[in-house]
């Protein structure tokens, strides 16, 4: 097990070096930005010439070295945490990444926590109440919640209690602490928006995979020994469930984050990662998007180390080699 | 002091500091900050589209960082809804007979954050001559062209700026603790007026800036903690910053130590108590935000104008834009060589309807413009403007009687001496859906009229310059049409659009990047009147050149824009409408909404 989990994270290493390069060289190949283009135009208005207007915006955005040496520099960088200077926000990357993660982690956990409670909670119910009211009205409350899109769902919601009842903030701001009554409130519409679908999408893989194991020949004799619902449906269904729902977690975490927080906080104006990373990348600022890349490729890989040591916790049939 | 925090001892120290205050502000008090309930009297709240990307004042072009710094730093001066001198840090102004030397006297209340003291004289002439003046603009000031004018020769006294002696810097010099001089290599007497010291803002104190002059540290200076969190701004601001969050806000409560409030008028300035920029990218989260009344002002999209008029609560402003958005002829090499006649390009611009535009297309929030002055600028004369009516049939006659050689009509349609069709390419920035509806309205209408053929090219607005505009031929993507380009045209100092006409060998490396060959020598022109001490003659040299350019239509020019502005009804401006709009906003009043 220690010589798998060393291997995994030897591979990280890997996987993230390979990342951050690729993601590097696009965006130093990447034409000028509309900024950096509006920038330019303005100089050669005020009567400087093309290619020093362009010269002077490189100089400003600190690209006066090679390709070659801005790659060194900036992994150098990374490894002794000097993430760079972020040209968009003027200011170190690691202030940026330090000061926007926390507007995302307070309604993308909750969210998170919501959808992996209720969306189990009611996947099983419905898998263990197949063909009831309650099993169709939880399947259609799914399917519209998977279909509803999150920019047009957040929008109207905000039009509907920010606007129409005016009893919710229409968008996000700093000024409220976060513990506070305000924050409370302005958060929740992000989270009924990014709550929605992943409960949906959650309670569907639940009440799949339950369903499997629902009329399996464990339950029915576990059943006739006389075991309590309850016990049989926890047990018996949900524990085999769990492995590869496990899976399917990572994933849509990552999901959550990555997808739903860009548009999310586009729309509430939240200056979390993904804002901050949606800006970056529009605006080509090299250090903060490779900075914000690599956060999700970290997520991503050791959610998958540990959804692959859950697997062995769930289901003692996977085996790694050296376990003993 | 200054600092340069960029090290990676102190990105690890920054780590842990930022970690902590994570920490320690999730599990703060359970209470709102004082004023955040939302319905405090006298807090301005303004949404702005985009974060402020620069707060280096040497280095500043967007209007998003200008209106955030103008918040906590005034300006050298404004002028007001007459083209009126109103004073801000600058006091007063004075000019000698030739317009050559302009003394200007400074406020004497002004004082920085300590531990700076006093601001004076000398901090803005270190600023002008050792940073925007640098030696090969080592601070990478953005409009460092501004303090420098073109000569036949430098003259004595005067610094060239560059490697040839065809510019020279302008010669700032302290004459007093509250006074400076200005000295032009020429005559000058549109200065007042044209973008060097109105708007001004790049002043930072010496003491803070001399180390990084001494070292020739651009970088240093641009990263300063106290450049880039505007601290340094003391008294001399509305208001005083206390915080700035990233994508988020600005807040800045009232200044009690105003400086301007040791003026007559201005004693009890600002009436706002508190402002806020709040950004908001997306446009309906701003107008959600100001019909539920979360915020005091934005901007309104012309296509909701009637709505939010309708609004009990909302107040919708109309204020002139000193732009001109233009369609623009592609007279180079790889344009189609057509539109090197004149009398072609004034058949194109009849044959569009630009009232039809204004009003379908604008909203009616726009005015056509038949050259590139608008019509409430003093340079702007009837008398010689030509104003080209929507006439299809005389757009047709005058086309075909003024195609060049090989070109002529067949079957209704232009053709080109193999009888082939001809076909324009209209590239266009996508960005914007009323420059696609103008596209497309445009192309109808020479369809229709003309019997000329254009293909769309709905581009990204940085792929239209580089590729198109700002490439020579053979490197350039094709194109004959240009839109979505609106151009400044300085109603008050309109010798600053010379770029745009002067002929060069290279245009594509210039603002004629659409290679007009300026036959009457307009360029010549604004140069010369630039320098013309006779008011009068230089207003009427003004005239001339637009009406030539309203003649020689070397550009579409469509219409000029209004910006709406969304206000809750309880702002009460003291000013009425023009392109000046905010230059009093330290008087405005927020009254308490019923």
């Amino acid at each position: 097990m220690k010589r798998y989990i060393a291997k995994r994270l030897a591979w990280t290493v890997v996987a993230t070096w390979i990342t951050v390069t690729i993601t590097f060289l696009l965006i130093d190949f990447s034409p000028i930005s509309a900024s950096g283009a509006t920038f330019v135009d303005q100089q050669v208005q005020a009567g400087m010439n093309v290619n020093e207007a362009r010269e002077l915006y490189r100089q400003q955005l600190g690209y006066g070295d090679t390709v070659w040496e801005r790659y060194t520099n900036f992994m150098i960088g990374l490894v002794t945490l000097d993430w760079g200077w972020s040209m968009l926000y003027n200011q170190p990357v690691i202030d940026v990444i330090t000061s926007s993660w926390i507007y995302s982690f307070q309604y993308v956990f909750p969210a998170t926590v919501l959808s992996v409670g209720l969306g189990f909670g009611i996947g099983l119910y419905s898998a263990t109440h197949q063909h009831t009211a309650e099993d169709y009205a939880a399947t259609l409350f799914a399917f519209t919640g998977i279909s509803l899109p999150n920019f047009w769902f957040a929008i109207m919601l905000i039009l509907l209690f920010g606007v129409h009842f005016d009893v919710l903030p229409s968008f996000y701001t700093t000024k409220h602490t976060l513990l506070s009554v305000g924050n409370v409130k302005q958060l929740i519409l992000p989270i009924v928006v990014l709550g929605t679908s992943a409960i949906a999408t959650e309670m569907r893989y639940a009440r799949a995979e339950s369903l499997e194991y629902v009329q399996a020949e464990f339950v029915k004799t576990a059943r006739a020994k006389g075991l309590s619902e309850r016990e049989i449906t926890l047990r018996h269904i949900f524990r085999p469930a769990m492995v590869p729902l496990i899976t399917i977690l990572v994933g849509d975490v990552l999901g959550l984050l990555f997808a739903g927080a860009y548009v999310l906080e586009v729309i509430f104006q939240i200056p979390g990662l993904g804002l901050v990373s949606y800006q970056a990348i529009i605006q080509q600022d090299t250090p903060l998007v490779l900075a914000t890349v690599l956060i999700p490729v970290l997520i991503a890989i050791v959610g998958n180390l540990v959804q692959d040591v859950c697997y062995t916790i769930l289901d003692p049939r996977i085996d790694f080699g050296d376990r003993e | 002091m200054p600092s340069n925090s960029n090290t990676g001892e102190n990105r690890r120290r920054d780590v842990l500091k930022s970690a902590a205050i994570g920490s320690v502000a999730f599990l703060a008090g359970c209470t709102d900050s004082p004023a955040d309930d939302g319905t405090d009297v006298g807090h301005w709240t303004g949404a702005q589209a985009s974060e402020a990307p620069n707060y280096n004042v040497f280095r500043i072009t967007d209007t998003t960082s200008g209106n955030r710094v103008s918040r906590v730093l005034d300006s050298a001066y404004v002028f007001d809804e007459t083209d009126d001198f109103v004073p801000r840090l600058v006091r007063s102004y004075e000019t000698n007979d030739d317009f050559t030397e302009w003394t200007f006297t400074i406020t004497e209340h002004g004082e920085w954050s300590a531990p700076y003291g006093s601001m004076t004289a000398e901090d803005w002439v270190y600023s002008i001559t050792e940073i925007i003046q640098g030696e090969d603009n080592w601070a990478n000031v953005s409009m460092a062209d501004n303090w420098r004018m073109g000569v036949d020769e430098v003259p004595d006294g005067f610094e060239a700026a560059g490697e040839d002696d065809t510019q020279a810097w302008f010669d700032v010099e302290q004459t007093g603790d509250y006074e400076l001089e200005v000295r032009t290599p020429d005559p000058f007497p549109g200065l007042l007026k044209s973008p060097v010291l109105w708007g001004f803002q790049a002043v930072v104190p010496k003491g803070l800036a001399e180390p990084y002059v001494e070292e020739r540290n651009g970088e240093g200076l641009n990263k300063d903690e106290e450049i880039q969190g505007l601290s340094y701004t003391g008294n001399l601001g509305a208001f005083t910053v206390e915080a700035l969050e990233t994508e988020s806000r600005m807040y800045a409560p009232r200044n009690d130590d105003y400086y301007l409030r040791n003026y007559e008028g201005y004693e009890d300035a600002p009436n706002i108590q508190e402002w806020t920029y709040q950004v908001m990218r997306e446009e309906s989260t701003r107008l959600s935000a100001i019909q539920a009344g979360d915020i005091t002002n934005t901007g309104i999209p012309a296509r909701r104008a009637d709505e939010f008029e309708a609004m009990d609560d909302v107040q919708v402003i109309p204020t002139p834009t000193v732009f001109c958005n233009s369609l623009m002829y592609n007279m180079r090499s790889d344009g189609w060589d057509a539109l090197e006649t004149a009398e072609v390009r004034q058949a194109l611009t009849m044959a569009v309807d630009r009232e039809s535009i204004v009003e379908n297309i604008e909203y009616g929030y726009a005015d056509v413009a038949h050259t590139l002055q608008p019509e409430y600028s003093e340079f702007y004369d009837d008398s010689q403007v030509v104003e080209w009516e929507y006439d299809p049939d005389s757009a047709r006659d005058r086309l075909e009687s003024s195609l060049p050689g090989e070109y002529g009509y067949a079957d209704g349609r232009v053709v080109d001496g193999d009888g082939e069709e001809v076909t324009l390419n209209y590239v266009f920035t996508d960005a914007s859906k009323s420059t696609k509806l103008i596209a497309r309205y445009v192309q109808t209408e020479f369809e229709d009229n003309l019997g000329l053929a254009v293909t769309l090219d709905p581009v990204p607005w940085n792929s239209m310059l580089d590729e198109y505009f700002y490439a020579a031929p053979g490197d350039a993507q094709r194109w004959d049409l240009m839109g979505g380009v609106g151009r400044n045209s300085y109603p008050r100092a309109p010798e600053a659009t010379e770029s745009y006409w002067r002929e060069t060998d290279e245009p594509w490396n210039t603002a004629n990047g659409y290679g007009y060959d300026d036959p009457h020598g307009i360029a010549d022109r604004l140069a010369k009147s630039a320098r013309m001490t006779d008011l009068d003659e230089r207003q009427a040299v003004l005239a001339e050149v637009f009406g030539i350019l309203s003649e020689e239509q070397p550009w579409n020019f469509l219409f000029f824009g209004k910006d709406l502005n969304g206000y809750r009804n309880s702002v009460d401006p003291t000013e009425e409408p023009s392109i000046s709009w905010g230059y009093d906003l330290v008087r405005w009043q927020l009254e308490t909404e019923q």
